[in-house]
């Protein structure tokens, strides 16, 4: 959770990996500040928001992904058109602003409502929105200058005919 | 059902098939929402039905992509930093009585109280003895005072700075001590401390925190042994990894010099 978190915001591997494990080495320390009648996921998620923010700060560059230097292929990925998508997708992300990536990540990958993310983020809820909004159609504009976006989606056995 | 309202219940029901499902089982929106794409009048109806299918494609598609996971050794990476971190706490924390905080946080309230006041009234009188002075007074204060050739200046006292003084000693012993763990990146000495970053190539960095205090050069304790080192002393033959692990944790005490004074390394 924290790791892909950390890996769709800065790109890289590991990089994510060093983030992540100062992100637990946070929460550890700073464990009395949590207020245990609230979940650990959004608090948790909350610091590891702002370390990716600082260390893209830090780094000053956009994230870019460098799977193909992995040393272990992810076994999951043996399908080229998956891998391709997944690679795409990731440079996609990349493409986004900061605070658009971010939103995009903890909605359809961490699956988190709009009050939780509200938290993690200390955003207003309808300036979330907005940012969904507009990380979507970027990400589609992206995916659709790739070749990879259909302009119109067949979903229909899947949309009960709409 | 206004257009948000429609693109809130859109994200509404993918949220919740995340929570449901997995990514590959098959979706339908539900009534409520083919409702809305039909009754809408036939501009927007159109836009609604591409709009729902588009959403569900893309999130259908991030979704399938699989999540990236960290490296095998990961975990425990962590593990020994959380165990580091632990360790170093753990020596800080200084332990007192059960209730004694509540006391210690009172004394420490009247002891501020007792200064302010005093602060205040010390002000005060000063203010006070300056307005009443008279200039003559002040006139008589400065002839009282001694000439500047009776004054005694004191020779100017050198601050010592650990860092700087010990200088290159203190960085060549950093060195050595990452000499010893082999592939050092990096020494990164800063104000009041320094890091050293241990790692080969792309392996997982280990950093090692030389002491939350200024360390001077010294004496070396080695945590796990109690074998105490004079600087000049090679470490490698005594420097000893907490654990096991390649990547293990190394944890050094830093003390001063009994005798004070720098010494070489």
């Amino acid at each position: 959770m924290v790791f892909s978190l950390c890996y769709r915001m800065l790109g890289d591997r590991h990089e994510a990996e060093d983030v992540s494990q100062e992100v637990f080495l946070r929460a550890l320390r700073s464990l009395h500040q949590w207020d245990c009648q609230r979940p650990m996921r959004p608090w948790l998620l909350t610091i590891a928001a702002n370390r990716c923010r600082t260390a893209l700060g830090r780094s000053q560059r956009r994230p870019i992904a460098r799977e193909y230097l992995d040393e272990a292929p992810d076994p999951r990925a043996s399908d080229d058109g998956a891998a391709e998508l997944r690679s795409e997708i990731q440079i996609a992300l990349g493409q986004l602003r900061e605070d658009y990536r971010c939103v995009f990540v903890l909605f359809h990958e961490q699956g988190m409502s709009y009050e939780e993310m509200s938290v993690v983020t200390g955003r207003p809820i309808g300036t979330l929105k907005t940012w969904l909004h507009r990380a979507r159609a970027q990400m589609l504009t992206y995916l659709r200058e790739r070749g990879l976006a259909p302009e119109e989606p067949e979903e229909a056995h899947d949309c009960t005919g709409v | 059902m206004t257009a948000r309202e429609f693109e809130d219940r859109l994200d509404e029901c993918l949220r919740s098939w995340v929570q449901d499902a997995d990514s590959n089982a098959s979706f339908t929106w539900p009534s409520d929402v083919i409702q809305a794409i039909e009754t809408a009048p036939e501009p927007d109806r159109q836009e609604r039905a591409r709009q729902a299918r588009t959403l569900l494609w893309l999130h259908r598609q991030v979704r399938q992509a699989p999540l990236p996971l960290p490296a095998a050794g990961f975990a425990q990476r962590v593990a020994e930093e959380f165990r580091r971190t632990s360790l170093e706490e753990s020596r800080q924390v200084v332990p007192f009585s059960a209730g004694s905080s509540t006391r210690t946080s009172a004394k420490s309230w009247r002891a501020r109280s007792v200064f302010w006041v005093a602060g205040s009234l010390a002000t005060a009188v000063a203010v006070a003895t300056l307005l009443i002075l008279r200039p003559a007074s002040r006139q008589q204060l400065l002839v009282q005072a001694p000439a500047p050739s009776q004054v005694q200046v004191a020779p100017p006292q050198r601050i010592v700075d650990p860092i700087r003084d010990a200088g290159g000693a203190y960085l060549a012993l950093v060195r050595q001590v990452g000499d010893a763990l082999g592939g050092v990146a990096s020494v990164e000495p800063s104000d009041s401390d320094a890091k050293l970053t241990k790692g080969r190539d792309r392996a997982p960095r280990t950093e090692l925190a030389v002491g939350p205090t200024a360390p001077r050069v010294g004496q070396v304790i080695t945590e796990s042994t109690g074998a105490v080192l004079d600087a000049g002393d090679d470490l490698r033959g005594a420097i000893r990894p907490v654990t096991d692990s390649a990547i293990g944790a190394f944890s050094f005490l830093w003390k001063e010099a009994p005798t004070g004074g720098k010494r070489s390394i």
